[in-house]
């Protein structure tokens, strides 16, 4: 649902990490944060409500809304908004099945 | 005993926006120490969000207002404040003792003096299917582009109130993304509100001029420009496929991979709310805010609340009223030439009158219609994290809630992960139209530290640092 703009720079070779997805490896631009990510790959939704199981995903991007919560290196509870990608990173989707 | 003098400060400003910078600037250049506390990666707030890296080799797009906010960030970098990038406040205690969280590790820093400068959020905009996978803020899209220079693919629909909606529309028409359609809630009231007050117009003269060259790219790009948008609701099966409204009363549909919703922008409380800083209703831009002094000191001794946070007047005014709130401090703690100090004061007063002047005929035209602010249609979820709609709300409300905190009780509304940063003025303002008084009346709800989530390991491992 969102793409880089063709005039950018700063999104190949050197400029790309490594991070992992629901266990399988994006590359992601330095400099970028999870929810950018989630959303230039298309992998909406990015959460399961918990109180009902509605699917969610970013809504606010500056650390508001907590719409965009993901598991990140084995911990709950992270924004995907505020944190900037790092080689390596292991972001989890919490999507329930109900 | 607690804190080493290293973590005591003068000044803690808690954000790098145009008005934390500012305060900064000018609270280090007098000779106070200062520390700027900011959870973003690099500063210049959401207005110049990365300014200093922003990767569109195509200046033209976001234009040369975003491009002048270096300038403020250079000299701020450049002064002598301690800034702390990434840096997560989740508690002031009474005494100033300022809880952060940075890189996954928790400390404290105290100050004299605290400047909350924390900015705005968008005012929520609770429609129908607003929850949906696609259904995003306006600012979210302002940020995408700033960052990271990412544009949205496939069909989108900009929806809502407020020069901001042209503005992205515009940035993004020059990005070679143009929107599939501009949904205005708004009607013509604005020129008649622009026409009803010659004088403050020409203290805006700028900013009309602005917006009407922005109308013009609209125009040329031949988007479809609704206005007097009603009934607005976003439709899908797990993510937006299309967007319903009516326009004097004739229904309209349109398929969107993405809906961006913007009603302007209210203050963000949950800092000086935390801290019991008192809060008061405007009853004419329909929003909260704290209550601060000319100088921004708000009801709690030692504690200003400066730029958008305190009063939304943009990042100009939040300028002018960072550099005021510095230059008091500055006079309390240090004594020096306060005849030039004076004359500085009332430029800053001055230049901020003028902006509140042009600024109450913008909010005037641009202030959301009722249905945007109080959702009629029962359905409408209005507290995102426990998915409690207007109709429970409504009927929590007529079974005798007796107050805000009560209904959010019996109701879980506010009580998710975002603490009613996204619900609480929707919360307030339908429990007071269902009352039949003022939101004053019916209150904000009670905001409690950590006010933003902390991982208990954290917390673990500042309790043995104190312990030790």
């Amino acid at each position: 649902m969102f793409k880089y703009h063709d005039s950018i720079v700063g999104v190949s070779g050197d400029d790309l990490v490594e991070i992992f997805i629901d266990d399988r490896p994006v590359k992601a631009c330095k400099g970028d944060n999870l929810a950018t990510v989630l959303l230039v790959n298309g992998l909406l939704p990015v959460r399961t409500n918990p109180v009902s199981g509605a699917p969610r995903s970013p809504y606010c991007m500056m650390g508001t809304c907590f719409e965009c919560l993901v598991e990140l290196d084995g911990e709950s509870n992270h924004q995907a908004c505020m944190t900037t990608v790092r080689h390596g990173m292991r972001l989890k989707r919490r999507l329930s099945l109900s | 005993m607690l804190e080493k003098p290293s973590n005591t400060f003068d000044v803690i400003v808690v954000g790098a926006g145009p008005a934390g910078m500012s305060a900064a600037i000018e609270a280090s250049n007098r000779g106070l120490t200062t520390l700027v506390l900011d959870d973003q990666p690099e500063p210049g707030g959401q207005i110049y969000r990365g300014v200093k890296s922003d990767r569109l080799a195509d200046k033209s797009i976001l234009g040369v207002d975003y491009y002048a906010g270096a300038t403020l960030v250079d000299e701020f970098l450049e002064c002598d404040a301690q800034y702390k990038s990434g840096a997560t406040v989740w508690e002031v205690s009474a005494d100033l003792r300022v809880a952060f969280s940075r890189q996954g590790v928790s400390q404290f820093a105290h100050g004299r003096n605290l400047v909350v400068a924390t900015g705005a959020v968008e005012r929520p905009v609770p429609i129908p299917g607003w929850t949906l996978p696609g259904v995003m803020t306006l600012g979210s899209a302002q940020i995408l582009l700033k960052t990271s220079g990412a544009v949205p693919a496939g069909n989108y629909i900009v929806a809502g109130e407020g020069p901001l909606l042209f503005l992205t529309a515009a940035q993004l028409i020059r990005a070679g993304a143009p929107p599939t359609a501009i949904l205005e809630t708004g009607d013509r009231r604005k020129a008649l509100a622009f026409a009803a007050n010659p004088l403050a117009c020409f203290s805006g003269l700028g900013a009309i001029a602005k917006g009407l060259r922005w109308l013009g790219e609209i125009r040329r790009a031949g988007v479809q420009h609704y206005r007097n948008v009603r009934m607005l609701s976003a439709h899908g099966d797990g993510r937006l496929s299309h967007v319903s409204f009516e326009v004097g009363s004739v229904p309209h549909r349109l398929d969107a991979d993405t809906l961006f919703l913007h009603q302007g922008v209210a203050p963000q409380m949950n800092l000086p709310a935390s801290l019991g800083c008192s809060l008061g209703w405007d009853g004419e831009k329909k929003i909260w805010k704290p209550m601060t002094g000319q100088y921004g000191l708000s009801s709690r001794e030692n504690v200003y609340v400066v730029g958008d946070g305190a009063q939304i007047l943009g990042a100009d005014a939040a300028q002018h009223s960072g550099r005021l709130a510095a230059i008091r401090i500055a006079k309390i703690h240090l004594s020096g030439d306060t005849i030039n100090v004076e004359a500085q004061e009332r430029r800053h007063l001055r230049a901020l009158k003028t902006e509140r002047r042009f600024r109450r005929v913008l909010d005037k035209a641009h202030m959301p219609a009722d249905e945007y602010l109080v959702p009629p249609r029962d359905e409408t979820i209005v507290c995102r994290c426990e998915e409690v709609t207007a109709g429970e709300l409504r009927a929590a409300t007529k079974s005798g809630c007796s107050g805000i905190n009560q209904l959010k009780f019996f109701t879980r509304a506010g009580m998710g992960p975002c603490q009613a940063r996204t619900c609480g003025l929707t919360c307030s303002m339908l429990m007071a139209a269902e009352s039949g008084v003022q939101p004053d009346k019916v209150g904000y709800v009670n905001i409690r530290p950590p006010i933003k989530p902390v991982l208990l390991g954290e917390l673990a491992s500042l309790a043995e640092k104190q312990g030790a």
